[in-house]
């Protein structure tokens, strides 16, 4: 009986994770959409911000490239995404397809950052071809 | 502490059990952060990392390895044996075995747990509840295994820039069934091993081995 009890426990314990698991996804996901849309929408006019939301490798990459940030995001030819479609969360990391253009996301401390973004899908299973990515 | 005593062999496994646990989240962890650094991603906090995926995927990979293992000892053993092992039973006690032998129905005895002096389906279940509870958890760590792993191996490919798999895509990929066979080939080398090993070897007051006297040929003979 002792033993049965166990079993329900763990089992009990494996619902609670998984559905702790599935509500801390949706949070992640709806941030990482949010992220997403936000970089969207300054990276044409406002490049300061834009530049705030990249993961630090990206803008490191950006602007070893080409010059200081917010001069080099804006000779980035980067598609007028539109509006976000599906975002897929796992763990720290993102994906988000809007209506023209693919983005990459990672979680930090200071919440979700584009790690690559005006990326198009190759054939199967290599890595989509960015306009914007890090090294 | 005689009850201490009692439960000695539980209790050693789970302290064995809780500290390699803690060994392979901490180990697991720096593994984890050093080749977040080198991407230039975000570090984990051990809270972090013990409730990810990646922690996850780890431990249920090998968790339903080790149930399979004992799922199909205890079920091959029913019917299989191996001559001089004391893994096995006598070669003429293969199967199921009468209901006197089992100790069942009228022939249970005063001390025999409820459900053995039960008919029907209590005394079916009872039966058959070590196979099916070692099943049912193998299943689950399966499961999990396959759950977190995709997530696990999804958020590898993100970090790649490739597409994340979707569930029928992972349940074919070779991520998903390597972890599985790697699994998978260790269990049955130590199970075969125990049982071929244990004909020739002995250790000297294991009840998983013979008499240190007892012949080669002996069958299901335990110390």
């Amino acid at each position: 009986m002792r033993s049965c009890r166990a079993f329900v426990a763990l089992v009990a314990c494996s619902c609670w994770a998984v559905a702790g698991c599935s509500a801390d996804s949706s949070h992640r996901a709806t941030a990482a959409g949010q992220a997403a849309a936000s970089f969207a929408q300054v990276v044409r006019g406002q490049p300061d911000a834009a530049c705030a939301l990249l993961a630090p490798d990206t803008r490191q990459e950006l602007e070893d490239s080409s010059g200081p940030c917010p001069q080099g995001i804006a000779d980035v030819k980067l598609p007028d995404a539109g509006r976000v479609l599906s975002v897929q969360v796992f763990g720290l990391d993102a994906i988000v397809r809007l209506e023209h253009d693919t983005m990459f996301l990672a979680l930090f401390d200071a919440g979700w950052r584009v790690t690559a973004a005006g990326c198009t899908p190759q054939e199967e299973d290599r890595p989509y071809a960015c306009h914007l990515k890090g090294a | 502490m005689r009850r201490i005593r009692e439960q000695g062999l539980t209790l050693a496994f789970t302290a064995l059990l809780v500290a390699s646990l803690v060994g392979q989240a901490l180990t697991g962890l720096a593994s984890y952060n050093r080749q977040a650094a080198d991407a230039g991603l975000q570090l984990m906090s051990l809270w972090r990392y013990v409730t990810s995926s990646h922690f996850a995927v780890d431990v249920a990979e090998n968790w339903q390895s080790e149930y399979l293992q004992f799922l199909l000892f205890i079920l091959l053993t029913v019917w299989l044996a191996q001559k001089g092992s004391p893994e096995s039973k006598p070669l003429d006690e293969l199967g199921r075995e009468s209901d006197e032998d089992q100790k069942v129905g009228r022939h249970a005895g005063e001390d025999s747990p409820p459900w053995a002096k039960a008919t029907g389906w209590r005394l079916r279940l009872f039966s058959r509840s070590l196979g099916l509870t070692m099943g049912a958890i193998f299943l689950l760590s399966w499961l999990a295994q396959f759950i977190a792993g995709r997530s696990a191996y999804n958020a590898d490919q993100i970090q790649d820039l490739k597409a994340p798999l979707g569930w029928a895509q992972y349940a074919a990929a070779p991520d998903f069934w390597n972890r599985t066979f790697q699994n998978w080939q260790s269990e049955f080398l130590a199970v075969a091993s125990m049982v071929v090993l244990s004909i020739y070897l002995r250790e000297r007051g294991s009840p998983e081995s013979k008499p240190v006297g007892q012949p080669h040929t002996s069958t299901g003979v335990e110390g």
